[in-house]
């Protein structure tokens, strides 16, 4: 796979859940273009790809339960509930904007 | 106080705690009995609860008439043997019973292969129990009843009795029109009580004995609440007179859901053969679009009975103490039946409606009294 | 797939959907649409009146923050007259609260509204983490849960106002009212949807106008009118998703989104079913069965998840004892009773209170339904069911060195914690 096989999006953890991702609000990330089916990313895909390759926390079920994205956190694609937008089959696009928000944390 | 223990060579045998006789190897809630007493404490609680229908004096009267339920799983038919061995034991006791059984499938599947085996299966408890009344009805009777307002429901497209469509398929047609699996659920449990009411009244039949445990009407309390029918609660956890003019009565209020699982294959021979044990509700994952809050509320209580059984009869005792509303003018849900004293639009048009603009557009005429709980199963 | 358009204008693009309805709204119509909802809860149940003095508890989450920010959109707007204040307390925990009152400063300058700050210390004469330094971190919880409940009512009568509103949601009220069920606590279930508790006659009354707004449209309202709040877990209560009644009413509102606000009627419904002689007066409350350690107020507002269901998340454990403890009790007299008599005792129905077994004279004193009166605190002169209250208790414990109260203060409330981990067990195993 080369590097134009890419696309560089970026994804924010807000509400408390930047603690599992290094504390680090924004991640400007470049993934593959294709999953290892050849198949085009979704943010599906984003999803499991950030369990695996970004979070250094082990309380995985803190932002996935069931294979999906924990109830109670909100998932915002360009600003769009991603309901809008497909949910986790929603297909990455470059430049996109995947706003992970937590309405779990207290204040 | 410290188990009794009795040394047969290597092995320590426990000792009943109620009987000091036989060996431990059940438990109920801490006590560690054998299985003798334990179904004896299962039969004892639920035998308690009947005693509204014990025979009463010498004088004979026309026998009393109780629906029994019956969807095949282990609460309904452990309620069946608990209740056969009852009446049983009257008669030889007595020569007569304080009341009879009309035990009533409803048929809740809509598939023709699923009717053969639930028939089959309905066979099968007449020769076991072979004293009582047998009728199998199926849901979609439920369209037939004419004390629902059907115009009050406001559902568009979905044909009527005229259509000439078979009724299984109206009433697939009518459940598919909801908008998610909880509604259509609700909707379902709703016209199987209606239906459930008429069976009885038109069997005249004055009670409805419900197989409910303890853990089931936890489950019931919490799920009504979420689905918006909290008002109904008095009459859908407590003993005593629904308001359809019938008697609701829950025998095994006081047992939970585990202790009428190993009970079912306790008893000789063990009804396990008969019943049909739904998958136990550990696996259900709320993003799954077939998930239902009856699923999430089963499957919540399935750890609290395990850690805090206490907890669950607690919420039990809680709700059943909630009184219904008397003396006010109420109408009656144009689906459930129930008494809705204020609020009878619905959704719309209380405090959490803060946008009355959002009501939609209803012909005229069509404005019929919805409570909450049908109303969001209908319009949500 | 296309994007869809705005359910009201019809013109831009949609991002949001609504929970309670489904409907598709952009960014315009979904924040006018959410502070018009807010203003007719407060005109509907006529919460406010112009000249009042209102003050606004703070703790720079997200709740709070939205609900200044909607109150001084709505004062302006309408011209509601009122004067808003913003009360935040200080628990004295370092790296925590510190950091979340820089945001309400911020606030305070955002809205252009006055900030009242009120320590721990200037009230109680203690910090939190002195408090943790001299009774360690097991029972913290229970000390700032009942030095908070005061904290806003003596702040509120330090400024000379009369009402504070807090950011309790949707969420909130639904969790509390799923608590109240498993705790079987039937006084607290018919207050807790009230929205103002408290009334004329109080010295300090409490409202949530955001009773019926969701948590989801909260953070979401927050995240496009780019308000400035802070998240984070107070250092001394790690677990992150308290108690399982949260995860559950999230699970509830995945499942069917509308649930949240359907819980939120079924509590007003039941609050009138609940009989009078558990209710008695609103300021009663029934001990039987009841976990919570709340003294007086049920809520909690600010600091440490900000939201009283949160704070009572725990407890499962503490209660199954001795609900237990009930049950051996009765199951030894019913041994008894049906040795001596063959006829079974009348079967209690339901609906009426079940008569309790006798029991040890010093478990029935906790145990008895007990109509109370609020009263006055004969130390501090704060509202109190009890001679003295709670929190002078627990001070009086504190300044002679070693808490007295220690024991009895693990008994009822300090499992919280633990329990809170257990019940987030369950959560996860059930999630």
């Amino acid at each position: 796979m080369t590097s134009e096989d890419k696309i560089s999006i970026l994804v924010e953890f807000t509400g408390g859940l930047e603690m599992l991702f290094s504390d680090e609000r924004k991640h400007k990330l470049s993934v593959p273009a294709k999953d290892d089916k050849g198949k085009a990313v979704t943010v599906g895909w984003l999803v499991d790809y950030l369990c695996e390759e970004v979070m250094k926390d082990t309380r995985k079920e803190m932002f996935v339960l069931d294979g999906h994205v924990r109830p109670g956190i909100l998932v915002l694609i360009n600003d769009a509930d991603w309901e809008l937008e497909g949910e986790a089959s929603h297909a990455l696009q470059p430049n996109d904007n995947i706003l992970f928000v937590s309405t779990l944390h207290g204040g | 106080m410290p188990a009794e223990e009795i040394k047969t060579g290597d092995v320590s045998l426990t000792l009943c705690k109620r009987c000091h006789d036989e060996e431990a190897t059940l438990q109920i809630r801490s006590e560690s009995v054998c299985k003798k007493c334990f179904c004896q404490y299962v039969t004892t609680k639920a035998i308690k609860r009947m005693e509204t229908y014990r025979v009463r004096g010498s004088t004979v009267k026309a026998q009393r008439k109780l629906l029994l339920p019956l969807s095949f799983g282990p609460s309904s038919s452990s309620l069946l043997h608990i209740l056969d061995q009852h009446i049983e034991g009257q008669y030889a006791r007595m020569n007569r019973s304080g009341y009879e059984l009309f035990v009533v499938h409803i048929d809740v599947f809509l598939d023709p292969a699923d009717r053969k085996d639930a028939s089959e299966l309905l066979e099968k408890y007449k020769g076991r129990f072979s004293r009582h009344t047998y009728s199998s009805v199926g849901l979609e009777e439920a369209l037939l009843l004419d004390n629902i307002d059907w115009k009050a429901l406001g559902i568009q497209g979905i044909p009527d009795n005229e259509s000439g469509l078979p009724a299984t398929e109206r009433l697939q047609k009518l459940l598919g029109s909801m908008s998610s699996a909880t509604s259509r659920a609700d909707i379902a449990s709703t016209l199987l009580t209606r239906l459930l009411v008429d069976v009885a009244k038109r069997n005249h039949c004055e009670s409805i004995l419900f197989g409910e445990s303890t853990t089931r009407l936890a489950e019931k309390t919490l799920t009504e609440t979420a689905k918006g029918r909290g008002f109904s609660l008095p009459w859908q956890v407590s003993d005593g007179a629904s308001p359809y003019g019938i008697g609701f009565n829950y025998p095994l209020r006081d047992l939970l859901k585990k202790e009428i699982v190993t009970f079912t294959s306790l008893t000789t021979p063990p009804l396990t053969e008969l019943v049909i044990f739904q998958e136990k509700p550990s696996n259900i994952s709320a993003s799954s679009k077939t998930t239902t809050i009856d699923d999430l509320m089963a499957q919540y209580f399935e750890s609290v009975e395990e850690n805090y059984p206490s907890i669950v009869a607690n919420v039990v005792r809680t709700s059943s103490k909630l009184q219904p509303l008397i003396g006010n003018d109420t109408t009656n849900c144009g689906l459930c039946g129930l008494p809705v004293t204020e609020g009878t639009d619905g959704i719309y048009g209380w405090g959490g409606d803060q946008n009355s603009d959002s009501r939609p557009a209803k012909e005229d005429g069509q404005h019929g009294v919805l409570c909450y709980g049908c109303s969001r199963s209908i319009n949500g | 797939m296309a994007p869809a358009l705005c359910a009201i204008c019809k013109d831009a693009r949609a991002l949001i959907i609504r929970p309670k309805n489904h409907q598709k709204l952009c960014k315009a119509c979904f924040i006018a649409i959410f502070e018009a909802e807010i203003h007719h809860t407060i005109t509907t149940t006529s919460l406010f009146s112009p000249g009042d003095r209102i003050a606004i508890g703070a703790s720079g989450g997200k709740d709070s923050t939205v609900l200044a920010s909607v109150l001084k959109t709505l004062n302006e707007r309408y011209n509601y007259g009122l004067d808003l204040v913003l009360l935040s307390i200080d628990e004295g925990i370092k790296g925590y609260r510190d950091d979340s009152l820089e945001t309400v400063k911020r606030n305070a300058v955002q809205y252009d509204m006055p900030l009242k700050i009120v320590g721990y210390d200037e009230l109680y004469g203690w910090t939190m983490d002195q408090v943790v330094e001299a009774i360690g971190k097991k029972s913290n919880c229970t000390y700032c849960g009942v030095f908070r409940r005061q904290a806003l009512d003596r702040g509120a009568k330090m400024l000379g106002i009369k009402h504070v509103v807090t950011g309790h949601n949707a969420d909130d009220v639904a969790e509390t009212i799923l608590m109240n069920l498993l705790r079987g606590d039937l006084p607290r279930l018919a207050r807790s949807t009230s929205i103002v508790t408290g009334d004329e006659s109080s010295e300090v009354r409490r409202s949530k106008p955001l009773k019926y707004a969701y948590e989801k449209e909260i953070v979401l309202y927050a995240h496009h009118k780019k308000l400035d709040y802070f998240t984070t877990e107070c250092l001394y209560s790690p677990e992150a998703f308290r108690g399982s009644a949260r995860s559950l009413i999230k699970n509830l509102e995945r499942v069917r989104p509308s649930a949240i606000l359907d819980v939120v009627r079924s509590g007003e419904d039941m609050a009138k079913l609940v009989p009078e002689e558990v209710t008695g007066i609103s300021q009663c409350k029934s001990q039987k069965v009841s976990l919570s350690s709340a003294d007086g107020e049920d809520e909690a507002a600010g600091g440490c998840g900000s939201t009283s269901g949160r704070n009572s998340g725990g407890e499962m454990a503490d209660m199954e004892k001795r609900l237990k403890e009930d049950e051996e009790a009765s199951a030894r007299e019913i041994d008894v009773s049906a040795v001596a008599a063959t006829a079974p005792n009348g079967q209690p129905h339901d609906r009426i209170a079940k008569v309790e077994p006798k029991k040890p004279a010093k478990q029935e004193a906790g145990r008895k339904l007990t109509r109370q009166t609020l009263g006055t605190c004969k130390k501090c002169g704060y509202m109190s069911s009890q001679d003295v209250c709670k929190a002078c208790v627990l001070l009086e414990g504190l300044n002679k060195g070693r808490p007295k109260m220690e024991i009895e203060v693990s008994a009822e409330d300090e499992e919280s914690s633990t329990l809170r981990r257990e019940m987030e067990g369950l959560a996860l195993a059930a999630g």
